[in-house]
């Protein structure tokens, strides 16, 4: 096997705060190869977004390792990080409101160019016309402002920026949460063409299971700061093995009123963050769990061909989710 | 058929911003029964927020009603003063938001909000509003009720205000509940549970309730008829089961084969091509129009809403507004193959 693109060692960041130490992420390994798509799931406070910050080294982890193409990333000064940054880039929920709005889509799109010094502003102007015809925006773009863009061409600008540079790793942080669903699928396939093209990686972090399963290669489930599962995306929604995954799964609404499901489902809610239950994090809402669960907390195990889960008792291999079952029979 | 519940006539509904007047509903019509489950469906600027909030009244600056009646157990809400109104919200329609936390005073205890509530609405004590309060939060199965209603907003998790909200819309036995996006902001196992008590509190206490949300797959779940909304007016309108089994109009059809299918995992996906229409210059004619894969000349005229007597391609329960349910209109397009 080849060098992975991407590995992170147990990575970990505490935060502290007036209530006690916030583990947004508990010791997390994982890795990205080249040209694949990871998938990222877990409900608010699982440390999803966390990880993306700290891989990006927005954050200084306050544990374990960044691995980026063979190089510890973990500690680097600003400095010393600067190569490294062209190649990971990040995609947001909404790129523009967090960028300056008296640029025009031309010059934010050239901006990373110019930070990393590359090009004369001549060529650069020639780049940024290709990326944005690239994205679908047509070179005449570049002259607009991005308040005049409706939600989906501002995603598209904020793609364009991103691929600037031509990295390595995309990291996209909910990227069409915002858009209506009609424009969703545009954006989720010209991320796809994008990656067929350039053999670019994403590391995708979505509440949208459905959506994810569509564009994910593997899946990496979390809860309250550690990974819980990780897979290929067809077995990890057609056999999860984490009760938790389980959970997530069946309770996707399906788009699909003859399987519609009219039982209640009371599954309690996640634990406070500065308040971990012992053991498994997961157990005080598993149907599960047992005296082990709360004493040991258990380890992410390899256990068959790609299919990793942190559970004393997991669901057997193989087995049919209730979504899945329903799907089908449909 | 009884009599409906509730009935709006040519709801229009304007904005006016710096940028110009938006026309947010444009002639929406709407009718409930009692004990139903209506799904407004659509995307942002659809009109299907703005035409609830218009039910009650509760319009953002600068917005304001043109036109429309709505006929509420025989008394149009649209010409009730302010005051009237307020007697009706809260006592005969309450509303739940997608943000519980803006709709709840920060500085006041939940059980005091709803004794509030109570108390302005009803000739009843402050002891038996705290027993009425602990009731409705068993009613939506908050922990622990007798101390929690002591509690501030705050200290409850974001699935648990949702069911202080709904506690308090449903304190003086509503007939209508109308839930704008409840679940968007919640987690999705917290979505599911609160979509499953909403169908059990309708089940128990009879209420219809106005269901909006962005969200096919809560409208499946949940609905038991769907209308949706494209551009400030309803497109199509069924019961839920027909309008994911047999949609007519074209915006419903993109919107469905737009939702990731799992069987074509791996597949491009098949958007709605370019972007919703700017409401401050609508289209002139239908609004899907510049977007729609089967627009013809006519579709530059507003087509009527056609409904299943006379349109031979409808189902006696479904109406759509498209040139295509026109007897004369050109057959349809075979269906791609599964």
């Amino acid at each position: 096997m080849t060098r992975p693109l991407l590995e992170l060692h147990d990575l970990e960041m505490h935060f502290p705060t007036r209530h006690g130490v916030l583990k947004a992420l508990d010791g997390v390994s994982l890795t990205i190869q080249r040209g694949e798509t990871l998938g990222l799931v877990g409900e608010s406070g699982c440390g999803k977004s966390t990880l993306a910050r700290a891989l990006i080294r927005l954050y200084r982890p306050t544990g374990g390792r960044v691995v980026l193409d063979g190089t510890d990333i973990t500690t680097l000064g600003d400095k010393a990080l600067k190569p490294h940054r062209r190649r990971v880039q990040m995609i947001f929920q909404d790129p523009v409101a967090a960028l300056n709005g008296r640029m025009t889509v031309g010059e934010l799109i050239a901006e990373p160019l110019e930070v990393m010094g590359i090009g004369t502003a001549k060529s650069r102007r020639a780049r940024v016309a290709a990326l944005l015809d690239q994205v679908g925006l047509g070179a005449e773009a570049a002259d607009r402002y991005p308040h005049a863009f409706s939600g989906g061409q501002r995603q598209r600008v904020g793609i364009a920026r991103a691929i600037a540079l031509e990295p390595d790793l995309v990291v996209c942080d909910e990227p069409i949460s915002a858009l209506d669903v009609s424009i969703q699928a545009q954006i989720v396939n010209m991320l796809s063409e994008l990656k067929r093209d350039t053999g670019l990686a994403y590391l995708f972090i979505t509440h949208d299971l459905s959506m994810l399963r569509h564009i994910a290669d593997r899946i990496g489930v979390m809860y309250l700061g550690k990974l819980v599962e990780i897979a290929p995306s067809e077995a990890l929604h057609t056999a999860p093995r984490h009760p938790y995954t389980q959970l997530l799964w069946s309770a996707i609404p399906v788009p699909d009123p003859e399987a519609r499901r009219d039982d209640a489902f009371e599954t309690g809610e996640v634990p406070s963050p500065l308040d971990l239950p012992s053991g498994c994090r997961f157990r005080t809402r598993c149907p599960r769990a047992t005296a082990l669960c709360a004493e040991v907390e258990p380890d992410l195990t390899l256990h068959d061909d790609g299919h990793a889960v942190a559970c004393h008792h997991p669901l057997p291999a193989g087995s049919t989710s209730h979504t899945q079952e329903e799907r089908e029979n449909a | 058929m009884t009599a409906p519940l509730l009935s709006l006539r040519d709801l229009r509904t304007e904005y006016r911003t710096d940028r110009g007047v938006v026309q947010a509903v444009r002639g929406v019509e709407l009718t409930l029964h009692r004990g139903e489950i209506l799904g407004l469906v659509g995307e942002s600027g659809s009109g299907k927020s703005v035409t609830c909030m218009s039910l009650l009244k509760l319009l953002k600056r600068g917005g304001h009603i043109t036109s429309g009646t709505a006929d509420f157990d025989g008394v149009d809400l649209l010409s009730l003063s302010d005051r009237a109104l307020t007697r009706v919200r809260g006592d005969r329609i309450g509303v739940i938001f997608q943000d519980p936390m803006s709709a709840l005073n920060p500085t006041m205890t939940v059980g005091r909000q709803i004794v509030e509530v109570l108390m302005q609405h009803r000739r009843i004590g402050k002891n038996a509003a705290r027993a009425r309060a602990v009731e409705l939060f068993k009613l939506v199965r908050i922990p622990s009720p007798e101390t929690r209603i002591d509690n501030y907003p705050h200290e409850f998790s974001g699935g648990m205000r949702q069911r202080v909200m709904i506690a308090i819309a449903l304190a003086c036995e509503p007939d209508i509940l109308i839930a704008d996006e409840p679940t968007t902001a919640l987690d999705v196992t917290i979505q599911r549970q609160i979509l499953a008590l909403l169908k059990e509190l309708r089940d128990r206490l009879g209420m219809a309730i106005i269901l909006v949300t962005h969200d096919l797959g809560v409208i499946a779940e949940t609905a038991d008829r769907v209308m949706v909304l494209y551009g400030g007016q309803v497109m199509e309108e069924a019961p839920v089961a027909d309008l994911f089994a047999a949609p007519q109009h074209p915006y419903t059809r993109g919107l469905l084969a737009a939702i990731p299918d799992p069987r074509l995992a791996g597949r491009p996906l098949s958007p709605v091509r370019g972007s919703p229409p700017d409401m401050r210059s609508p289209p002139p004619g239908c609004p899907f129009a510049p977007r729609c894969p089967r627009a013809m000349r006519i579709c530059a005229t507003p087509p009527p809403m056609y409904d299943g007597t006379e349109s031979a391609r409808l189902r006696p329960t479904q109406r759509s507004r498209c040139w295509l349910a026109d007897t004369n209109a050109p057959a349809p397009t075979p269906e791609p193959a599964e």
